[in-house]
């Protein structure tokens, strides 16, 4: 093999492998010029312990019986230590809309809030968020996974 | 002998770099493609980059199968001037138009990085006329844009509508869901050129370009919620924008730039409000008790269309904001959402779930007319180019989440597969040339 060809061949080796960011002076990455932002996230909560779990039907936001029990005695814990504060955060599966799930995914932490306020959990120890469908405890696409990622998680801080 | 050594090894590793990044698959295409011959465009300069731009236009009029590309060993003579045109060599070799270029530096030093001018002109065959001659400017460090200018112009001349090949896309990459990195990137139309924009241990939704293309607005869930962001593109510089209590979503801009539309649910339940941007004040749209999320604005910024369930299910609704009259659109079948105007202004695309399985489909407003575009399925988040011929949207192709692409009457369809096994939430670019 002469130098050429060993050459080519390493170049054709090294292409492949660098995925070819290698389009040498014709392709800068943009015209004009483009800076990347990073982004550390923090919130008060963002440590805390999960308290319960409650799951959903699809398209709902009401609660199973056997969830608005537990949510019950939940409430009942939660009295007996005030200094508690409470971050509700409603989830959904993947289907249908990004937004639209947020706002599903709001009715649902809101439906566990105001069962928890109804039982005497002060309103101003509650935060409630919704994540929608971007935070899914299983990430599969079948019917156990979204049934998992339907849901509410309640924490205390 | 160095100088042949280095020749052939760029010629080797500009072949390679083009084939191995272009990775679309094209699914379906038109029947019947307009034919136009490209004529290796004269260079005065060096013969890679003649390659290189011959290849991008290639690829840029072939992408949606619109045309034909007649590939230059089938040619039965290399005019590079007018003069040097015989119709008849193409008529037999059954082509519609042709296209001749030439290329020259502007600079008169020898650096690498120089302007460089490309002038053309694009001939009708069967009418043995000129159609256009045009000369376009660049660099030969952005070679790849000044290929997109040039197929912009082309298309322009012959399909009779701005080409979108400048176009950008902006799109959310989750694929490292489970190391807690969700980044906001930006690719050209074809995949190409890919840049992160924003990188972040918290989700990020629903990004959106504004009218002029130079910020961008998007969903950052870095504070423990949803709240707006606008962002430079160019210089990275963020403003928060004015957060209620409750969901901050779906932000999408006016077409002067002055307004963004989005969600607020600080009155308990999520409805549609107007943010002054300038003037940092909310003004609410909607009033009900039900969800009103996912807004969008006509060109003329007088209509917006938004998702309500107010009938008990998701439809689509349009606004008109001078009476605050709205007017239920979407009477078929029980989820139909995320709705996004055409340019024209007449049409809208929208996510409509059919039998469980969530398609795009495209309606006529005054009609009511619909048709279902798409054959995926888990699809969402339609996104509209500003020529009004394609739509973008996310959905599943294999296992992986995509961004997948088809032309307005149905005919094309592409994927747009990229190194990341999940991509989402695409929001195509104004014309930014």
């Amino acid at each position: 093999m002469n130098i050429l060809q060993v050459i080519f061949f390493s170049s054709v080796l090294i292409c492949s492998v660098i995925g070819c960011s290698v389009g040498p002076a014709y392709e800068t990455a943009s015209d004009s010029s483009v800076s990347a932002t990073t982004i550390n996230s923090s919130y008060e909560g963002s440590t805390s312990k999960s308290q319960g779990i409650y799951l959903f039907d699809y398209d709902s936001s009401a609660l199973n019986t056997t969830s608005s029990n537990e949510i019950k005695v939940l409430a009942q814990e939660l009295n007996s230590n005030s200094s508690l504060r409470l971050r509700i955060e409603g989830h959904c599966d993947e289907r249908g809309t990004r937004e639209y799930n947020l706002a599903l995914g709001e009715r649902r932490a809101q439906t566990v809030r105001d069962l928890l306020i109804i039982n005497g959990v002060a309103s101003k120890r509650i935060t409630t968020v919704s994540y929608g469908e971007e935070k899914p405890i299983n990430t599969d696409s079948n019917n156990n996974a979204w049934a998992e990622n339907r849901r509410v998680e309640v924490k205390a801080f | 002998m160095l100088r042949k050594l280095i020749f052939s090894i760029s010629i080797f590793i500009l072949a390679f770099s083009i084939l191995a990044e272009l990775r679309i698959e094209i699914t379906k295409g038109s029947k019947d493609p307009i034919k136009l011959a490209i004529v290796p465009i004269e260079w005065a300069i060096d013969s890679p980059a003649s390659i290189y731009l011959h290849e991008v236009i290639t690829k840029d009029l072939e992408f949606f199968g619109e045309y034909s590309i007649l590939r230059p060993e089938k040619m039965l003579s290399l005019p590079s001037v007018e003069e040097e045109l015989f119709y008849r060599d193409w008529r037999l070799l059954d082509v519609d138009y042709l296209l001749l270029g030439r290329a020259e530096s502007l600079s008169t030093s020898k650096e690498f990085l120089d302007d460089i001018e490309v002038s053309y002109s694009i001939y009708d065959v069967s009418r043995q006329k000129r159609l256009h001659k045009a000369y376009i400017r660049g660099s030969l460090s952005s070679l790849r844009s000044l290929a997109h200018g040039i197929s912009d112009s082309i298309y322009k001349k012959i399909s009779g509508i701005k080409g979108i090949f400048s176009t950008r896309i902006l799109y959310v990459d989750g694929s490292n869901y489970s190391k807690n990195l969700y980044q906001l990137r930006a690719c050209d139309f074809d995949g190409m050129r890919d840049l992160v924009l924003v990188s972040s241990d918290a989700p990020i939704i629903s990004p959106s370009w504004s009218s002029d293309g130079k910020l961008i607005a998007y969903v950052s869930f870095e504070s423990g919620t949803s709240n707006i962001y606008i962002q430079s593109i160019k210089t990275g510089e963020r403003l928060l924008i004015d957060p209620q209590e409750g969901l901050n979503s779906a932000p999408v801009w006016s077409s002067n730039n002055k307004f963004l539309a989005a969600v607020l649910s600080q009155n308990g339940n999520s409805d549609i409000y107007r943010y002054n941007i300038k003037k940092k004040l909310w003004k609410r749209l909607t009033d009900h008790y039900a969800i009103d999320t996912e807004p969008d604005w006509s060109k003329n910024s007088k209509k917006l269309l938004f998702t309500s369930n107010r009938s008990g299910s998701p439809q689509i609704y349009e606004l008109k904001l001078s009476n605050g009259r709205m007017k239920r659109l979407t009477f078929k079948g029980s989820y139909n959402a995320r709705a996004r105007y055409l340019p024209n202004g007449k049409d809208i695309v929208y996510v409509h779930r059919e039998n469980g399985v969530f398609h795009i489909a495209k309606q006529n407003i005054r009609t009511g007319e619909m048709t279902i575009l798409t054959d995926t399925n888990l699809d969402e988040s339609p996104t509209v180019a500003p020529n009004g011929n394609l739509i973008m949207y996310a959905t599943q192709h294999k296992e992986r989440k995509v961004l997948a692409g088809i032309s307005i009457d149905g005919i094309t369809s592409f994927v747009l597969p990229s190194t990341s096994g999940e991509v989402r939430d695409p929001s195509w670019s104004p014309f930014l040339n």
